[in-house]
């Protein structure tokens, strides 16, 4: 799905070898992130085109309505904010009413859990296509990979945001707190690490699950940069990535 | 309670040793408000408790609350920096008795979790404001937040100076990562959790991953 000239890009950069400062890598998530939202335009539509069909008139008529609850709370969150929305807000906007929001969604909470589900499917359905494409060295893929998340989450930064202090609030049942769960980059960070073993830039003994678990909790740290000094996405992957070369100094393989 | 006497004394009674009983009883209130607010904010959280709950639970008018306090985060301001004062004390003794790098930022780490264990409903208040952008301003540039940090800090330094860490250890943006990891560690407290043993088996381990490149000459 990838265009040509876009691996390309991918490819070129990753041979020249990583440099936190150019413009290049800065494009190609530009380029990513564009892709990302071609395809959610196309979904979007293949969606209602393609369910509707299959779906009797009430099921889709309900999905609908889903869909434009999830939009109407999308902005509302991040124009005002996840506190100082309503649920009445959202079904207003929505032009639905209170209570059928609440057919669908137990809580603001369950709204905004299913708002960044839906974010999060269109990320890491890029990414898989993506990540194939990476060269270069582990810390150089680990940082395309943080980068990529970084730039993607700062173009909604307000819901981002909401999204992890909702992680603390009271009103939300445990099912719906996804943020620092994120078991899919996890994964994604897992496995990239665990490649580097195979290909010898990683050393044999390292702890994977510490590593990993230490990255993560520099990426979900570095958002305070966000929230509080309105960093945009660049300069967090320019901590990350210096984060990552100094958890990569010590899983270096030993010189024999 | 330093902030009271300090008003007391910018009323015009600087020579004045013992606080007038209005003084006294001004305090009394202060305090009352104060430990009524951290019951209802650990039981229903920041957006939860509201000034008319945290006066109804203190037994006193809202207007009682509003003459001591400006308004909510003032409240819940004064609370966390009465705390992280207590928890800076906590961590200076943990360094005190800390051998080595590796060994005195576990006790660091541990004098956290300890503190906040009988606490976590409050941590967890605290990290849902800090994040948020408007409101969590006030929490982050409170001094005690710095001084915390400052002590990661200084101990990755002192292991430098020791060397027990290499010159190259950038010490600051180590104890960034190591700040996050203590941070991020809450997660588990909180949610998961996670006994005090399990929080030390986990931060041992973190502290040594996050040192390991900085023990290679």
């Amino acid at each position: 799905m990838i265009q040509r000239d876009q691996i390309s890009l991918l490819v070129c950069s990753a041979i020249s070898g990583f440099c936190p400062a150019t413009n290049c890598r800065i494009n190609i998530h530009n380029a990513f992130l564009s892709r990302i939202r071609r395809n959610q335009q196309a979904g979007a539509h293949a969606f209602d085109v393609g369910r509707g069909k299959y779906l009797s008139a009430r099921k889709s008529q309900k999905e609908a309505t889903r869909q434009r609850v999830l939009d109407a709370a999308r902005e509302l969150f991040e124009s005002e904010g996840y506190e100082a929305t309503t649920v009445r807000e959202i079904a207003k906007r929505a032009l639905v009413s209170v209570g059928s929001v609440f057919t669908t969604f137990s809580s603001k909470g369950d709204i905004l859990s299913q708002v960044m589900a839906d974010r999060l499917d269109a990320l890491y359905a890029e990414l898989d296509r993506v990540v194939p494409h990476l060269r270069g060295s582990t810390p150089d893929r680990l940082r395309s990979i943080f980068a990529i998340h970084y730039a993607f989450e700062t173009r909604r930064t307000r819901l981002f945001l909401a999204h992890i202090a909702a992680a603390y609030n009271w009103t939300l049942s445990p099912t719906s707190r996804p943020y620092g769960r994120t078991p899919r980059l996890k994964q994604v960070i897992r496995d990239c690490i665990a490649e580097g073993v195979t290909r010898g830039d990683v050393g044999p003994n390292i702890n994977l699950d510490l590593v990993v678990d230490a990255l993560l909790a520099s990426y979900a740290w570095t958002y305070r940069l966000a929230a509080w000094e309105e960093a945009d996405a660049e300069t967090m992957s320019a901590v990350m990535d210096r984060h990552i070369g100094l958890l990569a100094d010590g899983f270096r393989p030993t010189p024999a | 309670m330093k902030h009271v006497s300090g008003n007391i004394e910018v009323a015009g009674e600087a020579e004045v040793r013992v606080p007038t009983r209005r003084a006294l009883a001004k305090q009394q209130t202060r305090a009352k408000v104060l430990s009524a607010a951290r019951r209802l904010f650990s039981e229903s959280g920041y957006e939860g408790a509201t000034i008319r709950d945290i006066a109804a639970e203190a037994g006193m008018s809202t207007g009682a609350v509003f003459a001591n306090f400006a308004d909510k985060s003032d409240l819940f301001r004064e609370i966390m920096v009465a705390d992280m004062e207590s928890l800076v004390e906590a961590m200076r003794d943990g360094v005190s008795r800390g051998r080595g790098v590796d060994d005195t930022l576990l006790k660091l780490f541990m004098a956290g979790y300890a503190f906040y264990k009988s606490r976590l409903p409050l941590a967890r208040a605290a990290f849902s404001i800090s994040w948020q952008p408007d409101q969590g301003a006030e929490l982050r540039e409170l001094q005690p937040v710095q001084m915390i940090q400052d002590l990661f800090t200084e101990q990755l330094t002192l292991g430098v100076e020791r060397g027990e860490l290499s010159q190259e250890a950038e010490a600051k943006l180590r104890s960034q990562m190591l700040f996050d990891c203590y941070l991020a560690n809450f997660n588990e407290a909180i949610f998961g959790g996670w006994s005090l043993e399990a929080l030390q088996a986990k931060a041992k381990d973190q502290i040594r991953v996050i040192l390991a490149g900085a023990r290679r000459g």
